[in-house]
């Protein structure tokens, strides 16, 4: 962590003389601060600009998805190679895509809104991020080493959740399942390493007056994200020793040949991936809390019970996991107990959208790009929140459970979701990373190739759902009334990749034309906007004394300060 | 921006206490540990008694009472050598801390004799 004033450092490096490879500047030295750093707002960019890299292959793998189901009796794809890349694209999107870019939201912000000039612990922060890094070139590792001695395998096919006994030695052969398990967790290990910073800075590390009552709610649901992360995601990691055990010591966790539980796998897995979720949309939600207010002009609406609405959510996400199993055959009271917890986590869900919708009732709206991104999350996240609730109900899940219903659903929850309010938490914060404004004629072609592209993609698969087309078939016969829908949505993903390749273009072009931002473009309230785009590696030059939820409101009108109506 | 000089409520002159970040990860870690073995409980609850075949876990196996207790009881020896370390008498924390590194030690080592022994 640095102190000290920025002229006396510059001054320093300008003196020390530069050893070849190490003039400021040069290739070398860029990526000898990358991985030397143990700053937060670095190593939250380097987590967020590496969960876009891996984005992009898992994108290009659904991408050859899509291509192979376009038309029926395809064969535009190996069959093995298919069943690689739904597992590859599935895994990549869950562990290295959105874990790091969410935590890569936290660190940059989470120091700077609290008023704090690091993380509590910057160099486990590091470590965290390099675990993760690790992890997503182990798990792609497998495409070239996943044969192994046995020349058997490659990347791995079971699914992102690796049912057994898909895994057990005699049907996964070769390491493939073991790069999987492996990846995972080193991964999990910087997720938790990561967590446990993210708790202990919001709890300690705090700036004067920034109470709970008034810390920014991005701040509060990173917070609960940190918390379920810590409980969700050690059975994981234990699930992932276990296993390593069945193949190689000849344990037999989920063996059922030798007395184990395949079922049991099933009950462990989701135990972590049920609340891994919320883990993954409930950074979306703090991305709206803080987006939402400022562009409607208004402070956000109900904030106390925003807070409660996430602990709810938090609670009750750890007792829904089997909500993914009712098609193995629990009893009826197992049913009725995981579809009400599933129904309850509605009510709160439920909350939090009408308080976005009263946040903006009244407001003067300014429909910038963030806030269209975040707009568009409100009705995708609807029709997602909708479709669950509609999945939740037993008898139908019984239906549609592994269909592309089920496909389209989480979709909506995903994207629809957690990507909409990522894209518009990027455009929100770039300019204060980078000093720049987005492109706006880029960004809205961005916006609306993706919304278009997103709809066409995916709406069309509630409907083959219903048709009866199960998910992660390689290929169907002309017919089953499946042809038409799978067209539509394949033509969809052009879209997408379209409006992503301008997001792309945006985000490089920005960084050298894009418009200067000043410290604060969008006149908004939190820390964050009260020190230099992009902020000295300090923070602060003194630290903050907060004593309202909305510090540069009271700064901007001494008059009329927030703390006189809290 | 300036957060000096700035308008402010009665009564915020408080001192500002937070909770050490060592006490706070310490509880983080716990947590975590927690949860994972929580798993392996549950695992190991969910087969007890289960095994298809011989050898049966209480032919093979003896509850380890001295290892445990010394696992259990190193944790109590760690604190009376803290307390030592924190009044700086260094013989007292000495005795306690070698102490404590025998009972770790004697745990471990029953542990590898434990699975050497069930392997072969």
């Amino acid at each position: 962590m640095a102190h000290g004033p920025t002229t006396a450092s510059e001054e320093y490096i300008e003196v020390a003389p530069s050893r070849p490879g190490q003039e400021k500047g040069s290739f070398t030295r860029i990526i000898q601060e990358l991985v030397f750093t143990v700053d937060h707002k670095k190593l939250g960019l380097m987590y967020i600009g590496s969960g876009l890299f891996f984005f992009v292959i898992a994108g290009l793998m659904a991408t050859l998805i899509r291509i192979q189901l376009a038309i029926p009796n395809n064969h535009f794809l190996e069959p093995d190679v298919f069943n690689r890349f739904f597992t590859m694209h599935g895994t990549a999107m869950v562990f290295i895509v959105g874990m790091p870019i969410i935590f890569g939201f936290a660190n940059y912000l989470v120091p700077i809104m609290i008023g704090a000039r690091d993380m509590a612990y910057p160099r486990m922060n590091a470590f965290g991020f390099w675990m993760f890094f690790f992890s997503g070139f182990l798990l792609y590792a497998s495409y070239f080493a996943g044969p192994g001695l046995y020349n058997a395998g490659s990347a791995p096919d079971v699914g992102w959740f690796a049912y057994s006994p898909l895994t057990s030695r005699a049907f996964s052969r070769g390491h493939s399942s073991d790069y999987w398990t492996l990846a995972l967790f080193s991964g999990g290990i910087g997720s938790i390493a990561t967590a446990i910073n993210l708790i202990v800075t919001t709890v300690s590390l705090r700036c004067k007056g920034m109470t709970l009552g008034r810390m920014p709610l991005f701040v509060w649901t990173f917070l609960v994200v940190a918390f379920l992360v810590i409980i969700a995601m050690p059975p994981l990691a234990a699930c992932q020793i276990m296993l390593l055990l069945d193949r190689y010591l000849g344990a037999a966790f989920f063996d059922t040949q030798n007395g184990g539980s395949a079922i049991l796998w099933q009950h462990f897995f989701w135990i972590f991936g049920h609340p891994e979720v919320y883990i993954l949309i409930l950074p979306g939600f703090a991305i709206m809390n803080e987006i939402v207010p400022v562009f409607s002009r208004k402070p956000i609406f109900g904030y106390p019970i925003m807070v409660a609405a996430n602990l709810m959510i938090a609670f009750i996400s750890l007792g829904v996991w089997a909500h993914h199993m009712f098609t193995v055959g629990m009893s009826s009271v197992g049913n009725a107990f995981f579809a009400i917890t599933t129904m309850l986590v509605a009510v709160p869900t439920g909350i939090k959208i009408f308080n976005w919708l009263g946040t903006m009732h009244g407001g003067k709206i300014r429909m910038e790009l963030p806030m269209l991104f975040c707009i568009m999350f409100l009705f995708q996240f609807l029709i997602a929140g909708l479709t669950g609730i509609m999945l939740a109900v037993a008898p139908f899940d019984w239906q549609l459970s592994d269909s592309y219903f089920v496909v389209a659903h989480f979709h909506y929850v995903l994207i629809g979701g957690l990507l909409f309010t990522i894209f518009a938490g990027i455009y929100y914060w770039y300019p204060k990373a980078f000093g720049r404004m987005l492109d706006n004629k880029l960004g809205h072609l961005h916006f609306w190739l993706f919304t278009i592209g997103f709809h066409v993609t995916f709406f069309p698969q509630h409907i083959s759902g219903f048709l009866g087309m199960p998910r992660r078939y390689y290929t169907y016969d002309a017919g089953r009334g499946w042809d038409l829908w799978n067209m539509i949505s394949t033509i969809g993903v052009i879209f997408q990749a379209a409006g992503i390749f301008f997001f792309v273009l945006n985000l490089i072009w920005s960084y050298w034309k894009g418009r200067k931002a000043g410290d604060d473009p969008w006149d908004a309230w939190t820390l964050e906007w009260a020190t230099t785009s992009p902020p000295p590696d300090y923070n602060f030059e003194h630290l903050p004394v907060v004593h309202s939820r909305r510090p540069l409101w009271d700064l901007k009108h001494p008059d009329d300060p927030d703390w006189k109506y809290e | 921006m300036e957060f000096i000089n700035q308008p402010v409520p009665e009564g915020e002159e408080a001192p500002w206490r937070l909770p050490s970040t060592r006490k706070a990860g310490m509880i983080c870690l716990i947590l975590t540990e927690s949860a994972l073995f929580s798993i392996f409980v549950v695992a190991f609850v969910f087969y007890m008694g289960k095994s298809l075949n011989p050898p049966y876990p209480s032919q093979i196996m003896e509850p380890p009472w001295l290892a445990s207790a010394s696992l259990i009881g190193s944790s109590f020896t760690i604190m009376i050598a803290e307390w030592f370390l924190k009044r700086n008498r260094t013989f007292g924390f000495n005795i306690w801390w070698i102490i404590t590194v025998l009972m770790g030690a004697y745990f471990l080592g029953f542990t590898a004799y434990e699975w050497h022994d069930l392997i072969y």
